[in-house]
């Protein structure tokens, strides 16, 4: 081999190989796009079945709810109705056991009412059917009667929600009026709905609590359940509280 | 030829500078190629210096002995890099059994010609392995970079070793063919070819020691 064909062959290999290590930079780029994409799609993917994970179970609670209410209404409701009957029929046959007998009718029919209430309540199509202050307003005349606290309550018509924020928004109510119930030794409660646009604050003047720690500890299921139901139905969730100075809960359209 | 030499120096320098500079911040695989490239600069002045010495004393041209410690220790700094690199016990295993290969080749080229007669073939052994591993880990720097757009900083450190290993395989395969032929030539292209290759290797390096740092200063603030 002389200078001029090793010179040549040295070159040639050289930019063959220069042209190689070009390609496959070039090709992994490209893998890696690929791949990247990839893993969005899989996230995404994730994320819509956990979406549908988490309508379903909302879907099977509300399920269980309605058949509970259902339940009560037909079966308790039906019992009740009975006892009444008799009792009626015992009034009229020992009249000498009147004024027992009246009494006993009238917590009959207190329980009667809190029990038709109660299924109101847990009954989503009784909710689309009588919108939300509607049942906002039967719901504070069965708290009224359970003598906790003092209620105020007060709106400005019915908001427009779609079917499932109006569902939303009621379980929120319902969760937060329990938390404060069961934790907060608060003596008045109020609620107060604007319509339009729409926003629900709901205040009691408890003793309060650190937000920021039981939502760090883990001890906060229920606040938390709260938070994500606004969420799931587009709606945004603020809660205001500090130890000793109540604690107020606003939601509203996003 | 004064600039010549003063360009190749400062390029090393530059990108030495940048990994003495960061060497607090960066990890074992950038550590491990500052030092690498600390070596090239000592590696390339120790050789002018002897071939001055030798010129001014009229004594036989060779600085081949230089070159042969060189490569010994770059190959075990690269792998070394390399090593620490790859998490898959598959990968720590093909690094270690290149390693041996490679310091076998060394000694058995030494042994057969002397240390005064650079070892080109344990030199493309080093290339081979070094362009095998290095190309995994730009396949994976491109592949676990977080952002689909951007690339670890790993990646170009890697083109820089690739492209001057695998580049330079087919010059240093007729080195010392090339050398008793025509020792003009030999030069033309260790200029054209391995010069230039250095100096990409170089700021590649340099790229990539700086990224290196930024990449890795911001990772642990995170932690």
């Amino acid at each position: 081999m002389n200078e001029s064909d090793i010179a040549v062959t040295i070159v040639l290999i050289t930019l063959i190989i220069l042209i190689l290590i070009a390609g496959l930079t070039i090709s992994f780029f490209a893998i890696g796009r690929q791949r990247a994409k990839q893993i969005i799609l899989l996230t995404e993917a994730k994320l819509q079945y956990e979406h549908e994970l988490r309508k379903v179970e909302a879907e099977l609670s509300e399920q269980m709810l309605q058949r509970f209410s259902r339940e009560l209404h037909d079966n308790l409701g039906h019992i009740l109705t009975c006892l009444r009957l008799e009792i009626e029929n015992a009034k009229l046959e020992s009249p000498g056991n009147t004024e027992r007998l009246v009494k006993a009718d009238s917590y009959l029919k207190e329980a009667s009412a809190h029990v038709r209430l109660l299924s109101r309540s847990l009954n989503n199509d009784f909710l689309n059917t009588i919108g939300l202050t509607e049942a906002i307003d039967l719901e504070v005349q069965r708290l009224s009667s359970l003598g906790k606290f003092q209620i105020y309550w007060e709106h400005t018509g019915n908001p427009d929600l779609t079917k499932d924020q109006k569902l939303m928004v009621f379980r929120i109510f319902q969760e937060v009026v329990t938390n404060s119930l069961r934790h907060s030794g608060a003596s008045e409660f109020s609620i107060y709905l604007d319509a339009s646009p729409f926003e629900l604050q709901l205040n009691d003047n408890g003793r309060g609590f650190d937000l920021q720690g039981m939502l760090a500890g883990g001890k906060a299921s229920g606040i938390s359940n709260v938070i994500r139901r606004a969420e799931l139905v587009k709606l945004d969730c603020e809660i205001i509280t500090s130890l000793n100075k109540g604690c107020t809960y606003i939601i509203k359209a996003d | 030829m004064v600039w010549s030499i003063l360009k190749d120096i400062l390029i090393i320098c530059f990108a030495g500078g940048i990994g003495v500079y960061f060497f607090k911040q960066i990890n074992p695989f950038f550590r491990a190629h500052t030092l690498q490239i600390i070596l090239a600069l000592l590696t390339y002045c120790g050789a002018r210096a002897i071939t001055s010495y030798q010129q001014n004393h009229q004594i036989e041209l060779n600085n081949q002995w230089l070159y042969n410690v060189y490569i010994i220790l770059e190959g075990l700094l690269l792998y070394y890099a390399a090593y620490h690199y790859v998490r898959q016990t598959n990968l720590k295993r093909l690094v270690l059994g290149f390693t041996i290969v490679f310091v076998t080749v060394y000694i058995t080229q030494l042994i057969r010609l002397g240390y005064d007669q650079f070892a080109n073939f344990a030199f493309i052994v080093e290339g081979v392995f070094a362009l095998v591993i290095y190309l995994v880990i730009m396949y994976r720097s491109v592949n676990t970079a977080q952002n689909s757009k951007k690339v670890r900083p790993e990646f170009w450190l890697s083109l820089g070793l690739a492209l001057y290993f695998a580049c330079n395989a087919p010059y240093f395969g007729f080195i010392h063919y090339l050398s008793e032929l025509s020792p003009e030539l030999n030069y033309k292209f260790f200029i054209f070819i391995t010069d230039t290759l250095s100096h990409v290797r170089y700021l590649l390096a340099a790229v990539g020691l700086y990224l290196g740092a930024r990449y890795y200063r911001q990772a642990n603030a995170y932690e």
